[in-house]
This record gives C-alpha cells, structure tokens and sequence, in this order.
C-alpha cells in the first residue's frame, strides 16, 4: 500500500540573517527580512520527496500556514519534488499570534480531509524554538509519534524510526498513520534546480483558512516583552595568581 | 543553530550560482527586449543561451535546451523570464521523452498518418513522429517563442512540420483532422489539465476518433483528471539519473493509450492512480505491454 504523506513547511527569517528586535520590543523585525523554508521542513520535505521517490508514497502534500508570502515556501517545497501545497492564509496579527497548538490543530484538520497516513513535521522552527508542534499533533489525532528521526524504514505496515536522544540513539517501531518529526541527520536537502523551480510554478495550491478548517486561532499567550539578550560584559586581566585569588574573593566566588 | 553547517554550504553554493548570473547577464544584454524578442532574436538567444543535446531517453534526437552547462540553469527564474517568459521548451520533460521514446519503438502507431501534437514545447513528439515516418505533423504550442523553437529543432533533426501558435482548444481546425494526437507531459496544471480532458473528450466522440497517447510521469493532474477516460499503460520507462535531476519527485514516465471504441464516460470506471500500478493494478488497467527498462538500468 502506497501512503499519502503530510509534510509541514515554515516560512522563517533566514538562518543567516541577524535578528533585530522592534523598537517597542512587541516582536522581531519581519519587514524587508530574507525568509526561508525553516531548515528542519526542509529536511522534512525531501525525506517525504525520497520516499515518493522509493514508491513508498504515492502523494506527497505541504502545508504552510502564514500570509501570502507562505506561497513562495510551498513552491520551493513543490520545486523539491511535493506534488502539491496547501496555504492556510493566516496574516496580520492572527499570524503574529499564531502558535503550535493552532498549527497542530491545522495540521491534523488537513490530514483528516486529505486522508494522509504519515505527517512529517521539521523538529522544531528555528524562530520560536518551540518544538511543540509534532507532538501536540499526534497527540490530536491519538497517532503514534517518532520524534527527532535520523532514519525512517519502511517495515510491512509500520515504521522503524532511528531517534537522536540523550546520549546515543533510540530505535522505536510506530504504527501507521504516524507523525515523524525531523532531526538534523536524517538527511541532506538537494537543490531545487532551474528546470524544478519551472515545473514547481504550475503545481497546484490550494488556499484555505483556518475558519474553512472549524479551526480557531485565538492567542492563549500574550506577549509582554521581548528583548535582546543581555550584552557580555567585558571581563579583566589580572597580573598574577594571588591578584586573581584575591579578585575572585572581592567577588565573594571563593 | 550551530548544527546547520549542511544547510549553510547549501546556501552558498546557490549564491555563487546566483552571482554569476547576474554577472553574465549584464554583460550579454544586448539584445534583449522583455518577453518580447523574436525572429532573428531567438535564433540569436538560443544559440547563446542553449545547448543542442540530446535527451537522456532519446539518444536519435537533438534539441536546443538549457542544461547544466548553460548559465541560465545556474541563474534565478526570473532571469530567463527576460529572455523567453517561462521556457518550458527548454527541458525535455520526462512525459514527453516517453511518449517520443515510445513512437520511435513503435513506428507503426504514427506511420503514414495524421499527426497533431498538442503543446508540442520543444516539438520533440513531433519530430519524433516525423522520424517515424508519419505522413503529417502539426505541432501546437500558445507560447511564440517555442513555436520558433520547434522550427529550429526540426531543422536541427532534418524533419519537417508545420508549427502554428494557435491555441487549439479553443479553436480546432476542421481541415484534415488527426489520426493521432500527441500529448507530452500536457497535464502539468490543474486547470489546463480539465480543460484538456474537455476538449478530448469532444475530439473522441467523431465520427472517426483520434487515438489519443499521452506521455505522463504520474502528475498529480493527470491523476486526478483523467478519471472519465479509459486510458491503458503501454510503456513504462525509467528516468535516467539526469532526468530524475529535472524532475524531483518522479522515477518513471509512461505512456497511456486510450481504449479504441470506448467512449470517456461520466463516472469514474477505473482509477488511473500511476504509483498503484502495482501487478494487479495494471492488470486491471490493461496489460502493459510494453516495458522497456533501458541499459543503465
């Protein structure tokens, strides 16, 4: 049996790019910033390509949530071999506040309606840092889950996933349907060349809502601050062991 | 993110790549008006910026196409955007290649008949069926630019056909209708793809139906608008590593035929769904007759 295969994407502020806080600390600047699919999607996605390629799937489908701009992630995800996207149209402050229990409760929406047997989730984004959004999703959908993979095998109807823990690896065996998320070794993303980047332009996407979905997105945090890390401070050469035994002291570190 | 090393070397070798272009490009702008070049231009603009090459599948075919050796492959989209507006001619798609590799095994299917091929691209079915001695060849294509194109790759072949840039599916000629129509990798968008299915639909309810062959890697359009029709497998090839290159996503390409005598029908009789094609699948669908694994196999 050939699966349907649910892989997520995330635009965020490129990896590259330093990040400034607004001025009235509400957030980060967005505005002119260079975005990307989040690298751990990105893993994510050709993991899903690959096995299509293997005939272990037979569709793979992305969604990004986000505005308008999302559109551009899911077409790189398209020029990457996705058969086609979904965009969940979510802009303006509703985005500002979006979070990963909306997301999950999106994603798992989507893999009802589309009738996916495996979601592959990037670990975490490199925005937010939250890696939440597999695990509430499996939790939804009462799906087993396999996080931080760095190897999927198919095995007659279950999954053999290899998992980066603590201090070595894991290997577990989950059920299909299952949600997988996405550990930096569990493969290296390839290219999306001139000639896929064409082809990825008349692929088609689909543009819903979260409302389309029965799925509501109202905050259930509220943002206060944020701010830049504290500056290091400079530190102080001292002349000889004494004189630091001494400082050390002042310091009331011994 | 300390641990994106991988990601990072990624990035900079798209930079490079990036760079470059821009570089060349500047420099050779000569003679390019936006979206807008033609005649002797094109000529100019191919010669420049493709390569004749062959196909990975068609080793008896030459074609002016943009490969790795050419800098617009390395340059952003929008940079061939000035040049051509979306050169979908300049990659022999995988449908295509299957559906030519697959005329020029069977000779018999084009010999001595009719031939329209249906957004011809770089007109690489019809010079096919040219040389498999088809007795005439209409190629087309709504882009100009490729319609120049398949000119320049019929001389390229020493074939000969006729190339018009009108859109078919909103005016089909009477005049000689086709005994074969071609289609090469035709479903690629979703709305094209229903309007395609429309107008075949009407093609096959003449008197004397077209056959109807369509070369397809197993797009999602081509699952999913296919359904009223009764279309067999007969070919199924895999893709050489460089055309899996182009195409991520797909290992084979196939060609379907459809069933003489058997009109589409409304309901969905058979699901066409490629990448199920498992042996009793195809069987269902119609034997494949035909699967010609090639030697890098």
């Amino acid at each position: 049996m050939a699966l349907r295969v649910l892989v997520g994407c995330k635009r965020v502020i490129d990896y590259a790019v330093r990040i400034r806080v607004k001025p009235d600390k509400t957030g980060v600047v967005t505005d002119g910033i260079k975005h990307s699919m989040n690298p751990f999607d990105e893993i994510a996605v050709e993991e899903a390509v690959r096995m299509k390629e293997k005939k272990i799937a037979s569709e793979v489908i992305a969604v990004s949530c986000g505005p308008m701009q999302s559109q551009e992630t899911l077409r790189t995800a398209l020029a990457m071999g996705v058969d086609r996207g979904i965009h969940v149209d979510v802009s303006g402050k509703d985005y500002e506040l979006l979070q990963p229990i909306h997301v999950s409760k999106i994603l798992a929406k989507i893999a009802q309606e589309e009738k996916c047997d495996i979601i592959l989730l990037g670990k975490q984004a490199i925005d937010d840092d939250s890696n939440q959004t597999a695990q509430m999703t499996a939790s939804l959908l009462n799906w087993p889950q396999a996080t931080y993979a760095s190897k999927i095998e198919k095995t007659n109807g279950e999954l053999q996933v290899l998992r980066e823990i603590d201090g070595g690896l894991e290997t577990v065996r989950v059920k299909i349907p299952a949600v997988i998320s996405a550990d930096l070794r569990l493969n290296e993303p390839r290219y999306a060349t001139l000639p896929n980047i064409m082809k990825a332009k008349k692929k088609p996407i689909k543009k819903v809502t979260p409302g389309d979905l029965g799925v509501e997105t109202d905050p259930r945090i509220e943002i206060l601050s944020v701010e830049d890390p504290p500056e290091r401070q400079a530190g102080i050469k001292v002349e000889d062991v004494d004189t630091l035994i001494a400082k050390l002291k002042e310091v009331g570190r011994i | 993110m300390a641990s994106l090393t991988a990601a990072r070397s990624k990035f900079s070798v798209w930079a490079r790549g990036s760079a470059c272009g821009i570089v060349h490009f500047l420099s050779s702008r000569t003679f390019c008006s936006k979206g807008a070049i033609a005649g002797k231009n094109i000529e100019q603009a191919v010669y420049q910026e493709t390569l004749l090459s062959n196909p990975p599948l068609l080793p008896e075919i030459v074609l002016n196409l943009i490969t790795p050796d050419c800098r617009l492959w390395w340059s952003k989209v929008e940079a061939t955007n000035t040049w051509f507006a979306d050169p979908f001619w300049a990659f022999c798609w995988p449908g295509g290649q299957a559906l030519s590799r697959y005329i020029l095994d069977n000779q018999k299917v084009v010999k001595g008949k009719n031939i329209y091929d249906v957004g011809s691209g770089s007109g690489v079915c019809g010079i096919a069926a040219c040389m498999a001695g088809a007795a005439h060849v209409k190629a087309f294509d709504i882009d100009p630019v490729a319609c120049k194109i398949v000119e320049l790759n019929a001389t390229a072949n020493k074939v000969d056909m006729e190339v018009t840039c009108q859109n078919i599916l909103q005016e089909t000629p009477d005049k000689d209708p086709p005994n074969v129509i071609l289609l090469g990798d035709m479903f690629y968008d979703e709305a094209l793809a229903l309007q395609m299915c429309h107008w075949l639909k009407c093609q096959l309810e003449n008197p004397q139906p077209p056959m109807v062959l369509i070369g397809d890697p197993g797009r999602w359009a081509f699952c999913h608008s296919t359904h009223p029709f009764n279309f067999r497998c007969v070919a199924k090839y895999l893709l050489p590593p460089t055309c899996k290159e182009e195409n991520n996503g797909f290992v084979h390409s196939f060609v379907w035929e459809q069933w003489e005598s058997i009109l589409p029908q409304e309901i969905m009789t058979m699901n066409v769904e490629i990448h199920h094609m498992t042996k009793k699948a195809s069987a269902k669908v119609g034997q494949c007759l035909r699967q010609a694994l090639p030697s890098w196999v």
